[in-house]
Order: structure tokens, then sequence, then C-alpha cells
């Protein structure tokens, strides 16, 4: 009886993970993505029925399980990975991925692209980005810090959720957010927001939820976090705490692998990527800001982009050469 | 009239004196001389494949760092890590033992209605992913959870106990690890004869006495196998550590190689952690990878039941009550957080129904996988007793029978799915067809230890009891196994295709690199939610999940399991 | 006097409903006999307390014993096998009965196992492991004995003696004796009375 229960579910799990005929005219391209963005949740879908009615091809996303695991998939695959594009890349991640020297320069037309600071890269092309703040609930905490400083003169009144940022972009992206906006001082920052620590998760996903299960008072998120539930549940209580000192971007990106044989469908997707049609689609997908300006604007209750003061980021070379010590400092500091 | 035969006293130095307990005594004479048989051949066969299989995952990872890869300096303070993973796991447990043991002696001797539920219970905490437990006891013990929910409506103060910390890691391993010892623990005390239990209950023994004389022999021959799996898979508990350790000061070894992976990508670091932390778990492992089952009692028969009474009964009572509630409460208010009338959608939804059956798929073949890797290596650990002399020590043999079989537990996932990765590729596979078997070959693996730690006991029993029957008849093979060795532990057998079953449906697998879209299972399905703002979504899926896990050990052990199946 | 009185028991409504009527002397052997799955057994069982009847009275010496639960009920047994707790030694087996060491060393002699009392019971023979048993029986000095098959995994000398020390043990202490078999040499050697399990009835 076993064996005929198991003949079936192979069957079932055959016709499920057997990949669709791929017809074969038309030519493929493989886009290694993170999974997050690949899921029917996430942009992937629409951006794939979007280009693949204009190009005569075959958009392939492939999700692995972080950003910084679809580079290091392609990087091990070496010259016969099929990726032709890496799609998801930060811009922590950036000077690295440059100089793998695996990318080719996008050729594509940035003209429309607005970024709150100033990020050109040839081999490049953001997609999207959002900035990192603390988001908290109004109903629970109705007088947010409004300030790093004010944070940590909170101590033992607030607890924070953090993340590891050996294991997680945003855990990252918050150490440098402390360093871009005090320098040198960011250590003895983090020795005053250390009481008000309750934990250091792996990830996003277990810090966010710590803060929705109510443990903690505040999680470090996006500012787009908020727009998530206002428009999808519409619940108005989660706001952003908006810093005086400005808060760090993140820049999401997107590269053409040199070893790609579709170079041209690569850059075209690259430019499309950029397009009012793909652009529309990020916001309630992958819940981060477009980088265009979009014909119909931002959807009702999305968040709005910070001003050009507001926006902290620091450049490439310095990321690539001190994210250890920023991370090592910064551990020394909270234990 | 002389009424007996006086027979010769024995002399006291004989071989039946005590002999030398330490561990690398065992290590001495005696060590080689076992009769290699096929079923032996077979068992070493698995077991080195395994041990080949890591040593060739690390040395892949160790040469790609050649071609790929940075190298720097890590981050990270080592033995501190070392310290603490180790504490932590070893604390887990003590208490695993403690509170497993104590439920397990109280099952035994109450009459308890639904049992067979109960026991379903216990078995499912260890196989859901451990961040689904974790919640759910931040959900009862948390700031915001029941405890403190009631006891503000009772009029009192947020209670400032915080579950964070180290006290907050224990009680969620010991939640996922005491309700499973307790599962093992019970099922090998029902295999004390119903005539012992008579003659216990006859002679009015006490508790104490009834615990000294017959349960501790029994749970002691299962300590070292179960104590060894539970302690490697604390240690190596990375996301739970993380989320309820309250800080960098309780974070665990696997963090550094996670960065040494993922942030850095120096690949020759990655496989030295990866190594070290290997050989450090290999002091734990060598040792009760050794040991011989000691314990004769087989087959689980057992009909009758001696039950405590008065004062007994009632810290029994009281005690597995709590011990209860303790285990099942963030299980229980998983389901009820989880279930809502959206369910109803969801499980129509496309991307479930998909779900669902590649996980229905993957978790049936890892389970026969599993469940026949744990018979072969049963079976060989059997013959090492069958030929044997009475004596014979046999231990090399036992050694490399058990140990890398635990090996593949002391391995981090990510450097699993990095070396599978990086195997497949050298095989010439494309990793994007071959992702589904590696997943199943990767939890198949994952659940042998326990599978073997489980199985092993009673099968080398069978044998150490019955050999002089069997050999005598001259037994072949195949009538040892389909008409002994089988029938006998075939509640065992039942068992472990269940836990193998949902481990599958729990575990997230190491398909890291080896592109998710097409393939897709439950509890990946849960992250992917998680990581979408779907925090709604992804608690019916864990609800689910659980759901799916206590009937499976309901269901499996009646179906296959045959008569005896409490 | 023991006696069962009326007493009525069946495992479920299903199941076979026995009947025992019975009476035993002190220091008298009573045989019970009958054909598998006849009720020997569960004779036994409701004797020593392990099934509770759900009719009638066993009472000892006019004293009703039927409410007792098996630590309370005035029994010793001996089974077919595993009488002793193999890892413990004789002497301790011997203790369990509740006795201090001199009575215990005085019952190992008068069994004939004075030699063995530090002796690991798994280690003793069959015959050797029923005799540790007998003497925690002489010990505890219960006035009912009930013995189910006690000497058919032995080997015909061995039972033979044992069926001698038996009988002269129960002679001595006056105790109201049931032996369950199947063995005609048994009833031959030991009992006084023979009856038979006939349709899950027993009636003198």
């Amino acid at each position: 009886m076993s064996l005929n229960k198991l003949t079936v579910a192979a069957l079932f799990g055959l016709a499920s993970i057997a990949s669709p005929a791929i017809a074969d005219e038309k030519p493929t391209l493989t886009i290694y993505t993170y999974d997050g963005f690949s899921s029917d949740w996430g942009p992937g879908p629409g951006l794939k029925a979007g280009y693949e009615a204009t190009c005569n091809c075959v958009v392939d996303f492939v999700g692995a399980d972080s950003s910084i695991g679809a580079l290091r998939k392609a990087q091990l695959e070496g010259d016969t990975t099929k990726a032709d594009i890496i799609l998801g890349l930060d811009t922590s991640v950036a000077a690295e991925a440059a100089a793998t020297e695996l990318f080719a320069a996008h050729g594509a037309d940035l003209s429309a692209v607005k970024l709150p600071i100033d990020y050109t890269s040839e081999q490049f092309v953001p997609f999207d980005y959002g900035y990192f703040a603390f988001v908290y609930n109004k109903e629970t905490m109705p007088n947010p810090p409004t300030s790093f400083k004010a944070l940590a003169g909170m101590k033992n009144d607030i607890k924070i959720a953090l993340q590891d940022p050996r294991s997680s972009t945003p855990g990252l992206g918050f150490v440098l957010w402390g360093v871009a906006a005090f320098g040198n001082d960011a250590n003895e920052l983090w020795g005053e927001i250390a009481p008000s620590i309750l934990t250091v998760t792996k990830g996003w996903s277990e810090a966010y939820g710590l803060f929705l299960e109510g443990e903690v008072d505040m999680v470090l998120s996006y500012t787009t976090s908020p727009s998530y539930h206002k428009i999808a549940e519409e619940n108005d209580n989660i706001e952003a705490a908006i810093f005086r000192e400005g808060h760090y971007v993140q820049v999401e990106l997107a590269g053409v692998l040199k070893s790609s044989n579709q170079q041209e469908l690569a850059q075209g997707f690259l430019q499309y990527l950029v397009s009012q049609e793909a652009q529309a689609i990020i916001p309630t997908t992958n819940w981060m800001f477009p980088v265009i300006e979009l014909a119909g604007g931002l959807p009702e209750g999305f968040a709005t982009p910070l001003a050009t003061e507001q926006t902290l980021l620091l450049d490439d070379a310095t990321v690539g050469a001190n994210t250890k010590a920023f991370i090592e400092k910064f551990f020394e500091e909270i234990k | 009239m002389q009424l007996w035969v006086r027979t010769p006293k024995p002399s006291s130095k004989s071989s039946l004196k005590k002999s030398n307990n330490s561990v690398w005594s065992r290590f001495g004479s005696g060590a080689t001389s076992a009769h290699i048989t096929t079923r032996l051949t077979l068992g070493l066969l698995i077991a080195l494949g395994v041990g080949a299989l890591i040593g060739a995952l690390l040395a892949i990872i160790w040469q790609a760092a050649d071609l790929f890869g940075n190298s720097s300096t890590s981050s990270t303070d080592l033995w501190h890590l070392l310290r603490m993973s180790s504490i932590q796991a070893g604390l887990s447990v003590l208490l695993a033992f403690a509170t497993g043991g104590f439920t397990a002696i109280a099952l035994s001797r109450l009459y308890v209605p639904a049992k067979p539920l109960i026991l379903a219970f216990l078995s499912a905490g260890l196989v859901l992913p451990t961040l689904v437990v974790a919640f759910g006891l931040l959900s009862i013990w948390g700031r915001s959870g029941l405890i403190n929910d009631i006891n503000m409506a009772l009029g009192g103060d947020r209670l400032p106990i915080s579950v964070f910390g180290l006290h907050g890691i224990l009680a969620a391993h010991t939640v996922l690890n005491g309700s499973f010892a307790a599962r093992v623990f019970y099922d090998r005390l029902q295999a004390i004869p119903n005539t012992s239990l008579k003659l216990g209950q006859s002679l009015n023994l006490s508790g104490w006495q009834r615990y000294t004389i017959l349960d501790w022999p029994v749970l002691k021959a299962t300590m070292p196998g179960l104590g060894a799996t539970i302690f490697l898979m604390c240690f190596t508990s990375f996301s739970v550590v993380l989320l309820l350790g309250g800080g960098p000061n309780n974070a665990t070894f696997e963090v550094a190689i996670f960065e040494a992976v993922r942030l850095d990508f120096d690949l020759h670091r990655a496989a030295l952690l990866a190594a070290s932390q290997l050989a450090f778990c290999l002091l734990i492992i060598i040792p009760t990878a050794s040991l011989k089952s000691t314990s004769l009692m087989v087959g689980g028969t057992q009909t009758y039941l001696w039950t405590s009474r008065s004062f007994s009964k009632s810290t029994l009572s009281v005690g597995l009550v709590i011990m209860l509630i303790a285990y099942a409460s963030p299980l229980l208010i998983i389901v009820w957080n989880g279930i809502d009338v959206a369910i109803i959608e969801l499980v129509q939804t496309r991307r479930f129904v998909n779900a669902l059956t590649t996980s229905i798929f993957v978790a049936t073949t890892s389970a026969t996988l599993t469940l026949l890797l744990a018979l072969t290596l049963a079976f060989a650990r059997a013959d090492l007793v069958y030929k044997a002399s009475e004596n014979a020590n046999n231990v090399i043999i036992r050694t490399v029978l058990n140990a890398p079989v635990f090996a593949y537990l002391a391995m981090p996932s990510i450097v699993l799915g990095l070396g599978f990765f990086l195997l497949a590729r050298l095989l010439g596979l494309d990793t994007d067809e071959v992702g589904i078997y590696v997943v199943i070959l990767a939890n198949a693996l994952l659940a042998l230890p326990l599978a073997n730690a489980t199985l092993g006991p009673p099968v080398e029993e069978i044998s150490a009891k019955h050999r002089k029957l069997m050999r005598s008849l001259n037994l072949g093979n195949w009538q040892r196994i389909t008409q002994i060795e089988l029938p006998l532990v075939r509640k065992q057998c039942a068992y472990i295709f269940a836990l193998g079953f949902s481990f599958s449906f729990g575990d997230l697998g190491v398909i890291a690199l080896f592109g998710t879209n097409d393939f897709t299972t439950l509890p990946w399905l849960m992250y992917r939610a998680l990581g979408a703002y779907r925090s709604n979504d992804a608690g019916m899926i864990a609800a689910i999940l659980l759901i799916i896990s206590v009937f499976s050990f309901y269901i499996i052990p009646k179906l296959l399991g045959g008569k005896q199946n409490a | 006097m023991l006696k069962l009185n009326n007493v009525r028991f069946s495992y479920s409504s299903e199941a076979p409903k026995y009947v025992f009527e019975l009476e035993v002397g002190p220091g008298e052997i009573v045989g019970v006999a009958g054909k598998s799955g006849s009720g020997k057994s569960t004779l036994l069982d409701l004797i020593a307390g392990f099934q509770s009847a759900n009719e009638g009275t066993i009472t000892l010496e006019n004293a009703d014993i039927t409410a007792l639960r098996p630590e309370d009920r005035p029994v010793s047994i001996l089974f077919q096998n595993n009488n002793t707790f193999g890892h413990l030694s004789a002497m301790q087996n011997v203790l369990l009965g509740g006795s201090d060491e001199e009575k215990a060393t005085n019952a190992l002699d008068e069994v004939g196992l004075a030699d063995f009392a530090d002796q690991k019971c798994s280690l003793l023979s069959g015959g050797q492991q029923q005799r540790v048993a007998l003497a925690r029986t002489l010990t505890r000095n219960q006035p009912i004995l009930l013995l189910d098959e006690p000497f058919s995994a032995l080997d015909s000398e061995t039972a033979e003696h044992m069926r001698q020390l038996v009988k002269s043990l129960v002679l001595k202490n006056k105790w109201h004796t049931i032996l369950v078999s199947h063995h005609e040499q048994d009833f031959a050697a030991l009992t006084d009375r023979k009856l038979v399990l006939e349709d899950t009835q027993l009636k003198i």
C-alpha cells in the first residue's frame, strides 16, 4: 500500500517540478536573484510577463536563498553558468561584485533614473531603493524616538530587535548606517544602544516577527515596511521612525554577466527594468521605492522618499575595505 | 534426602568481574575480533559512504577556495563561540533527559487517556522547523505572550521574566528535544516484560525501587545515542540560538562559518571551521559510537499497566500534566494562532498545493531511504554481537559503523549546501534539476542519526538475546531478517518512517544554492511568506505543518506498525 | 482456607466469561489443568490482583481480599521465567522480599544456594533462578503461593528436584498453593487434587 502511495506521490512530485517545455525557437534569458524577488508575491512574475511580451524570448528567474547567494552561485558556476543577469545585489556588496570582473558594461540609458544620492556604475543598473529605519507601532508607542541620540538615551525603556550583520543585509546596513551618521563616534553609539537590544537575529524575518508579536517595540527594517501594512492589510498603526541624523539607503542593482551569450537580450532587460511599466510593478511587490518618477505617482498610502539631505550612503570603496572592522567594533560594544 | 545438587562455587577471578570502565580501555585487546559478514559489509559501506561524503564535501570546498573566494580574517571570537555552544548543548541534553525521563516514567505508571495521541504530539516537537517552536514559546512566555496577558488581566504587573538569554535557548531546546526523549524513553520502557512488572508489583516495590531496578537499566541503554544526537543538534542550532539568545554572547559556532561562506566568501576558512567543528564534535561522537547496547529488553509486547498509587500517583500525575502542558503549549498555540478562516482559501491556492505535493513526495522518499539505511546499519551492528563470542569487543568496527552517521549532524547546513552544490557541479549534473534529489538525500541523512539511535539498540538486543538459538538453527540472513528481526522491530520501523517523513516536512533543506522556483516545499513556502511580510500566511502554514506532523506520527505507526502500536 | 466464591470475570463484553469456584486449604497444593486459553493464567491474575473480578469474592480465612491491590495481597508468585531481576545478585533479589540479611541468608541456605548469594542472577541457571525466587518466597512467607507453569523451562532432572523442594516448603509453611500446568509429572508429583478448566468454568 505504501508503495502505491509512493508512486502516486512521485508522479505528482515530478509533475510539479518538471519545467514547462521551452519552445526551441525562443532564447532563454536566465536571471539569478533572491527568492523573495522571484516568488509569485514578488516582482518576478510581473516583470517576466512584461518583458516576454516584447522580447520574443523566455525569461527564467532562478531564486537563490539570498542576494549574495545569487552572486555566489554564479561565481561558483564559473564560465558554465546559465545566468545572464544577476539581480538584487545591493550597494554593500557592489564593490566586491565589481571586483570579480564578471560583469559587463550595462550600456543602459539611465537618464530617467533619479536616486536620492549620487550613484553611478558602469556595470550595475539600480532598479529600486529603500531606507533603513526603525519600525514601530503607534498604538503601543505614541512617542517614538526621533533621532539616534534619542534612541540611545532610552536604554531600558525600550526594546529593539536587530539582525546579525554577518548573516543579514539589513543587519549590515544598520552598522553602516551608524558609521555613516557618526563616523568614529559610532562605537559610542553602539555602547549606548546595547541595553535596549533584546536580541540579534539571523535574518530579517525573525526580527520582524518579534516585532509583530509584540516582543519588541521597534525593529530594524525599511521606511517602506509600513506601506505594506497600510495597503495590503489596511492597518495604519505601523510607522517608521524618522531620525534627525538621516537614514542609510540601500540601492538594489542588476548587472549582466560577461559570460552570457544573450548580451543583447540581457541589456534589453536592464533597460526594460527602468521603464515606466516595470518600475510601476516594484512598489507593491517588492515594497521598495522605484528609481524613476512614476507617471501615475506612487500608490496611495505608500511611503514618501526622503530628501537628499536625509540620505546617507558610504561609498563602495570604504565599505569594501572596512566592513569587517565595522562589524567587529559593533560586536565589541554591544556585548 | 538431598533435594538439590551442589554445583561448584564459581571462582571470583572470572570474566564476570566488573570490567574496567574507562572509555579508552575498550579499544584494547579484542577490539578487532569480528567476523566479517555480508550484513556487516553492507553496513560498513553505508557508514564509510557517509563519512566519505562528508570528507568529500569539505575537500571540495577547500579546493574551490583556490578557484574563487577571498581570504580574510574573522571578526569573531572562536573560542568563546565554541565554549558557549558546548555549554548550551550540554545543558540542553541534561534538561532533555531529566524532563523526558520523568515524562516517560509517569506515562508508564499512570492510566492516561488518549495515550497514542499524546505520544504523537511528543514526537512532533522535534521535527518542526525550530523557528516555529521558538515563536510558539514566545507566544506563551514572551513579553506579549499568553502568560503575561493572563497575568495582567488578573491585575498583576508584567512579569519580570525574559525569555531571552541562555534560559530561553535552553527552554526551546528542552521543548524540542525533551519531548522526543520522552517518546524514545517510553518506547524502551514498554519493552519491559509483563512478568517483571507483575513481579515487582507483587513484591510491593516502592516507586524508587521500581525506578532503580526496572526503569533505569532500560533508560540507561538509550542515553548515549540519544544524548549524542541531541547534543549535536543543539550545538548546531543556529537561528533559534540567535533569536532567543538575546545577543552575540550566546551565538553558536556556526555563525562564524556562516560569515565565512556568505559574507566573506572565504572558502578556505569555511572548510577549516567546518572541519574544526566536526573534530570537536567527534570528541562526543566517538565514545558514544563505540558503546555496545547493554539492555536485554526486546519486543515491546507489554500489555500490563502497573499503576502507581496514592502519593506517588498524585505527584506523578501533577508532574506529568505540567510536563505535557510545557511541551504541548508552544505547539498548540501555533495551531491556535494559525487556524483562520483564510486557511480554506490558502490550501486551495496553486502554490500551496504544489508545495504540499512536493513535500509529500520528498518526505516519503527520504523516509524510505532513512529506514533502509537505518535497518542496514542496525543489522550490521547486530552481526557484531551475533557471530562474536560472549565478551568480544569489536570496538573499532562498532565505532566505524556509528560515528559517520552522527558526524553528519555536526556539519552546518550552509556547508552541506555549498558542498552538495559543488559536488553536483563536479559530477556534471544540472543543479537546477537535481535540487530535489539533493534535498531527499540530505533529509534522509539528517534523520538517520535519530533513526539509528532508535532502531540500533532493539535490533542489537534481539541478536544478543536470541543468537544462540538462531545460530543453532543455522538461520540464513533472509530468514533471520524476515521472520525474526523485522517482526520484532516492526513498531520501531513504523515509527522511524514517521520520523523521517515528518523531519523532511519540517526541514528547510540544503537547497540554498540550487534554485528554488520550480521546487518548493511547505516549510520553504512558509519562510517565503515570512520574508514577504505575510506573517498570517506563514502562521497558517506553520499550523498545517504541525498538524501534518502530529497526524503522521499518529497514523503511520497505526498503519505500518502491526498490532501492538501504542 | 482460600476460597473463590462465584468469581466471575471477562476481559470485555465479547470475550469469554470465566466463572471460578475454588477452595484450597493450608499446606494443600491444588493443580489446575486445561487447554491453552482456557483461563489458567486469568485465574492466577485474579487471585494475585492483576485483574479485578466483575463479581464474586476471594477470601482467605474468611477475610475478604477481593478489593486489595496486588501489592497488598498475601500472595507470592512463581512464573515460568523472569522470576528474578538479572542484574541483581541472588541476595539482593531475596532481600527485595522485604526481610533482613539474616533471614535471606537462611532462606538461600534452605534452597541450597548459600554459595551463590553474591552471584548475579542473569549468570545463574534456570533452576538456580527459580530457587532464588523460592528463597524470596520463603522470606516473605505469604499464605498463598501461585505457580504459573514454573517448571516448564527446566530440564527433567532439575524440574524433579524443584518439585520436591516446593512440596516440602509448602508442607512446612502451610501455604495455600495453586499450581497451573499442563505437565502430567507436575500433577503426579505435587498436587493433592487436580481440577480441570473446561469451557472457562472451574468448580470444585
